[in-house]
């Protein structure tokens, strides 16, 4: 592959020790540098030269995937917001083989999540059926953002507990309501959560909600390397997006009390003051692209 | 190690041929397997233009590169995709029958084994219906070839047009659909991913659809 500056022996030359030494020698002292002179037209890349031995080759170096469908859905009763849920059958387990993310390495977590309902029927982000004394209708309130918060996490640590993806907001905090969760676009990021809306329509006394989201996390790494040995799926909420006069943050409010009062907006309708969530079917996948490392 | 030399040669000594034969046999052995990473240079051993350019096929918008392929299509804004309740889940079926939405799928055809990332997205439009329960929504499944990705699952229904409810009550399911699938492992050979589904309203379709392909060869 790399270029050899040959000595050649011809038809008619007097063949010497001279000649034929410094034919071997060539070869043995050739640079190896590959360079524009020497790579063949089509091209090279890393993984044409790579020492192989195994396992994954770049770019891609390392992938999973797991999921869950519908018949695993699992509903969590009494849900505030003041703490997070994981989300059963879908974890990506490392430990056999655990993945170390080097500097410039990308990290690409998607996930998806279905929120299959809530157990209060008449739920709209602008207050519950019926007229209200302060108005002709509550449906004229202007509508919070109000939603349940999918995020993911990972454990980097052996043994340790899951923590939030690098740079991401601590969605993973227990709060006594009403309470915060800051969030901003330095080191305490929502790159990776999706927010979902809790609207749908009444049935069975239950607001069914049936919708999928899906979020993505797109990380370029910087810094000591990190190990990876598991990354889980979570939720928490419901929680309103809000800003709260100093910053922007995922708010756990007291339900059915204060703006959401059953004088107000009356959420939850019933159950009175939390939520019981119902999540079905859902996926999570990692692959980690490598970079300049 | 780099190849090192078995014989040399003195002036005025007849050069043997046997010497001179495992010379060549040996330069034949390194050459042929025997190259160590470490006989490369460290620096300047590849440009970025030396990266292949990889093969463009434009009549189904995929690139293929010595890694793997990459790929997808956008839908025009003025085309639709659409699917019936009539073959679907008419009458509401235990077993609906999913079908193709048309112009979701792409054609692969993988070299060698190789993890496929798919990812969609679309905006669904289900009519309206005479009332508001699960017979009249539309679901959508990722297909990798014929095997159904159950947990792919995306759901739509749409504002009940003759329904006895305040309009805080109607369903409001005009978000996009958006989702994934990750295949690991996928064999060598001709392959094909798609959104399949069915309703139980009218019909079902789709607007501003686009459907992409990573494949990472093994």
């Amino acid at each position: 592959m790399s270029t050899v500056n040959s000595t050649n022996e011809v038809p008619g030359d007097v063949t010497n020790a001279v000649s034929v030494n410094t034919k071997f020698a060539n070869v043995a002292t050739a640079s190896g540098a590959i360079n524009e002179e020497n790579v063949r037209s089509e091209g090279v890349d890393r993984r044409t030269l790579e020492s192989y031995t195994g396992g994954r080759r770049e770019p891609l170096v390392f992938v999973d995937y797991d999921d869950r469908d519908n018949s695993a859905a699992t509903v969590h009763p009494n849900q505030t917001g003041e703490g997070f849920v994981t989300i059963s059958n879908v974890l990506l387990d490392l430990t056999a083989s655990p993945l170390t993310v080097t500097a410039g390495d990308l990290v690409r977590i998607h996930f998806t999540a279905f929120l299959t309902g809530i157990d209060d029927g008449q739920y709209a982000t602008w207050g519950a059926a019926g007229s209200d004394s302060g108005g002709p209708n509550r449906s004229f309130n202007p509508a919070d953002a109000i939603g349940i918060v999918f995020f993911p996490m990972w454990r980097i640590a052996n043994p340790g507990s899951f923590v939030p993806l690098t740079n991401e907001a601590d969605l993973n905090t227990t709060l006594v309501s009403p309470a915060d969760i800051v969030i901003n676009d330095s080191t305490d990021k929502t790159d990776s959560i999706a927010f979902c809306s809790m609207e749908g329509y009444l049935d069975s006394g239950n607001c069914v909600s049936a919708r999928e989201v899906h979020g993505t996390w797109n990380y370029i790494h910087t810094g000591a390397n990190v190990t990876i040995y598991e990354v889980n799926l979570n939720f928490r909420g419901p929680m309103v997006y809000e800003y709260n006069g100093a910053s922007r943050v995922l708010h756990s409010p007291i339900w059915n009390a204060g703006r959401y009062d059953i004088t107000c907006m009356d959420i939850p309708q019933s159950p009175t003051n939390r939520f019981g969530i119902t999540v079905g079917n859902a996926q999570l996948s990692i692959m980690v692209m490598r970079g300049d490392s | 190690m780099p190849y090192v030399v078995p014989n040399t040669f003195a002036a005025g000594v007849a050069i043997s041929a046997p010497d001179l034969q495992e010379n060549v046999d040996e330069m034949r052995d390194y050459v042929d397997g025997n190259v160590a990473s470490a006989d490369l240079a460290a620096t300047s051993w590849a440009k970025s233009k030396h990266i292949m350019r990889g093969h463009y096929n434009p009549i189904v918008n995929i690139h293929s590169f010595t890694t793997g392929l990459d790929g997808g299509q956008k839908a025009p804004d003025t085309a639709l995709s659409f699917l019936g309740d009539g073959p679907t889940g008419r009458n509401a079926p235990t077993s609906p029958s999913d079908v193709v939405y048309p112009s979701t799928s792409i054609d692969f055809y993988l070299a060698e084994n190789a993890d496929v990332m798919f990812q969609f997205t679309a905006f669904p439009h289900t009519p309206s219906m005479p009332n508001l329960n699960f017979n009249y929504a539309s679901r959508l499944f990722v297909y990798l070839d014929d095997t159904k990705i159950a947990a792919s699952r995306a759901w739509t229904t749409h504002v009940a047009s003759a329904v006895a409810q305040v309009p805080k009550q109607k369903a409001h399911y005009q978000n996009p659909w958006s989702g994934f699938y990750l295949a690991k492992n996928v064999p060598a050979g001709q392959h094909s991913i798609t959104l399949r589904g069915f309703t139980r309203a009218r019909y079902s379709f789709l607007t501003k659809w686009s459907v992409s392909l990573e494949a990472f060869y093994r």
